[in-house]
């Protein structure tokens, strides 16, 4: 996996390369757009991280052009704003996702990964959290390496949720992942479809949680260590 | 007696005019006068002239009483003359040159010798040093008759001329100063407020601006050339207090942005230390910072809002992200968030602002909140939100206090810097809205943002 840097601060720009090299990534590291562009025309990446503070132009500009090449490579930008105007110009763009400073090794590598896995991405077809992997091609699920059945309405549901571990996957969108447009929805099939999963992934001993954000979605978590609060790590 | 300090009680124009005009009067009467008795003084024939004249229309004014009354008595006030301190002895005739009337002083007697018929006016002065002897005739009409009035005045020195100059200024100095005084002091009066008519439109217009809006000017009155001054220098000082005001939001956002690549850096070589306690409180207080840069950056974005006319919010769909956004954190520290919509109106608002205040509120009751309980949020119904922990509480006596800046119940709290609800109340103010604090029912706080209907 090979991905572009670019990032004008030198520290951190050895962070992150540091960081996610003991993941398993290659990074090719530029301090100015210019030179970032020209490696480009010769090197095929399968993920670039901008940062929209360039001292030679402005990241936005530059994804822009990067998009015009009819290049699909994912790109995560890298912001120090976070106001609602540098998001949607980040994401209109062409940007896949963004983050914004400060962040955390863990986050960076968590986003990476995202979006490596996203069809048309260069990453594995196994979604993984805690011990529950996810072969998005066999559409099997493993629970510590052991198969377990699960229906194909809460395989789709499973799906959405492993794609946004750690995030609140809203119910439209769920609701959109399970059911064909035509098909016909009863108010409460998804509430039941998401019980249904959690107390299968409960049983088979999946050491993640499946956890209900009342009125807004479902949250798919792995089940916190005490001594590490937080921080979500998944296997590539 | 103790002197207290009154207040200076500012004066109006009117009596400022008043004021200022009778002194220039009062300058003025007193030149006037000078004048008037310098003329005289070198113009001593003048005088006598007028004294016999004076004496003559006194006279002339009885003559209907003497005719009408028989054997022509003189009157009580006759007896004695004008001027004091001289004699005095009058005579008149009527058309033919008969007698009407006549008064003869002890030693002084007018010899009976009817004047010519076309006399008119005859004064006369015979001196030997400071004494004097008048003689003169006026020719005077009453009821269509012309009477002739011959007067004698034998007196002394300066002092029977007083009563004729004083006569004399009376009439013709104060009388018409007082008349002009008056009319100017209202023409002066009425060109002053109708000059000032713009300036106070203009006031009007400065006292229309809203402190919030920095960037609002006042429109120039241009019918005259000094308030059109003023209004530039209004206009002005506006524009460099919105370039201060504006220097003051940029620097607070500028500094939270700027250390955001080195909080970066300090978290991402923090993350590379091997796993000890003191790598655990490290994070925690990069934590810290990155949230306190947040809730700058939240502030700066706060105060610096202009809020379009038109601009309109979801507040159901602004709490829903919102609570998606901070679920995962509330699930990480062992909470969770629950979120109804009872019905919520769109709102005239700001969407990302109400959300980045409704995001430091829920914030703020994830950190009340005890593990294992849930922070609701309710919007709805109508324009309003409501966010409800099960912590503590605020003490009745400390709600105004927890909505200004860096302000915090408990100042041994290690989470945020206390900015997260003065944001929203920043945030609840440009959107003349409120935000009401609460008791739940069952314990715990209810933060409440009010919209304005309509």
């Amino acid at each position: 996996m090979r991905v572009l840097l670019a990032e004008d601060n030198p520290r951190l720009a050895i962070l992150i390369a540091e960081g996610l090299e003991a993941e398993g990534f290659v990074l090719d590291r530029f301090a100015s757009l210019s030179v970032a562009w020209e490696s480009m025309a010769v090197t095929p990446y399968d993920l670039l991280l901008i940062d929209l503070g360039m001292p030679d132009g402005d990241g936005v500009d530059f994804i822009r052009a990067v998009r015009r090449t009819g290049s699909g490579a994912p790109i995560l930008v890298i912001t120090a704003r976070n106001g609602l105007g540098d998001r949607v110009g980040g994401l209109d763009s062409g940007a896949d996702d963004y983050l914004v400073k400060p962040f955390d090794m863990a986050e960076l590598a968590a986003r990476c990964r995202a979006l490596l896995r996203r069809p048309g991405g260069c990453l594995g077809i196994t979604l993984s959290l805690g011990n529950l992997d996810f072969d998005t091609v066999a559409r099997e699920v493993r629970v510590g390496g052991r198969v377990i059945h699960v229906p194909p309405r809460e395989l789709d549901l499973l799906e959405r949720l492993m794609r946004r571990a750690g995030h609140v996957v809203s119910k439209t969108s769920l609701e959109e992942a399970m059911y064909a447009l035509s098909s016909e929805v009863t108010p409460n099939a998804l509430e039941a479809a998401a019980s249904r999963l959690r107390r299968r992934l409960g049983a088979a001993g999946a050491d993640v949680i499946l956890h209900t954000a009342h009125g807004v979605g479902y949250m798919l978590v792995p089940v916190p260590h005490p001594a590490d609060a937080g921080a979500e790590r998944e296997t590539p | 007696m103790t002197a207290s300090r009154l207040p200076v009680v500012p004066r109006s124009l009117f009596f400022r005019l008043s004021v200022r005009l009778a002194l220039v009067g009062l300058v003025f009467l007193v030149v006037e006068l000078l004048v008037v008795v310098r003329m005289y003084v070198n113009n001593p024939n003048e005088l006598d002239h007028l004294l016999v004249t004076a004496e003559a229309d006194r006279i002339a004014r009885e003559i209907p009483q003497m005719r009408g009354a028989a054997g022509n008595p003189v009157s009580e006030d006759l007896q004695y003359p004008l001027a004091s301190g001289t004699r005095r002895a009058f005579l008149i005739h009527e058309r033919g040159g008969a007698v009407v009337a006549r008064f003869d002083d002890a030693s002084l007697k007018i010899a009976d010798e009817p004047p010519l018929s076309f006399l008119v006016i005859r004064t006369q002065r015979e001196s030997w040093d400071s004494r004097f002897l008048l003689t003169g005739t006026r020719r005077v009409e009453v009821g269509r008759h012309p009477y002739w009035i011959t007067v004698a005045i034998a007196g002394e020195g300066f002092r029977p001329f007083v009563p004729v100059i004083f006569n004399e200024i009376r009439f013709h100095v104060i009388l018409p100063l007082i008349l002009l005084s008056l009319m100017f002091l209202l023409f002066n009066f009425s060109v002053v407020r109708t000059t000032l008519k713009p300036l106070e439109s203009t006031i009007a217009a400065i006292d229309r601006i809203d402190p919030a809006q920095v960037s609002t000017r006042i429109r120039a009155e241009p019918s005259l050339r000094e308030v059109q001054a003023l209004v530039t220098a209004v206009n002005a000082m506006l524009a460099r207090i919105e370039r201060s005001v504006r220097a003051l939001r940029d620097f607070a956002g500028d500094a939270a942005h700027e250390l955001r690549t080195p909080l970066a850096i300090m978290m991402l070589s923090i993350g590379k230390l091997p796993d000890s306690v003191e790598k655990a409180k490290l994070v925690a207080d990069a934590q810290r910072m990155k949230r306190l840069v947040d809730q700058m950056l939240d502030m700066s974005h706060a105060t610096a809002l202009e809020l379009a006319p038109d601009a309109q919010a979801d507040l159901g769909a602004i709490a829903r992200e919102v609570v998606a956004e901070l679920t995962p954190l509330a699930v990480m520290r062992g909470r969770t968030i629950a979120f109804r919509d009872a019905g919520a109106a769109r709102v005239h608002g700001h969407g990302d602002a109400i959300g980045r205040a409704l995001r430091n509120l829920v914030e703020n009751a994830l950190a009340h909140t005890p593990a294992g309980t849930a922070v609701e949020v309710t919007t709805g119904p109508g324009g309003q939100c409501a966010v409800r922990d099960h912590g503590p509480g605020i003490p009745p006596e400390r709600r105004g206090d927890v909505l200004e800046r860096f302000r915090r119940l408990d100042k041994s709290a290690s989470d945020g810097a206390g900015l997260g609800l003065a944001i929203v109340s920043t945030t609840m103010e440009l959107h003349n809205g409120d935000v009401r604090i609460e008791d739940a029912p069952g314990g715990g706080a209810l933060m409440r943002l009010i919209f304005p209907c309509g």
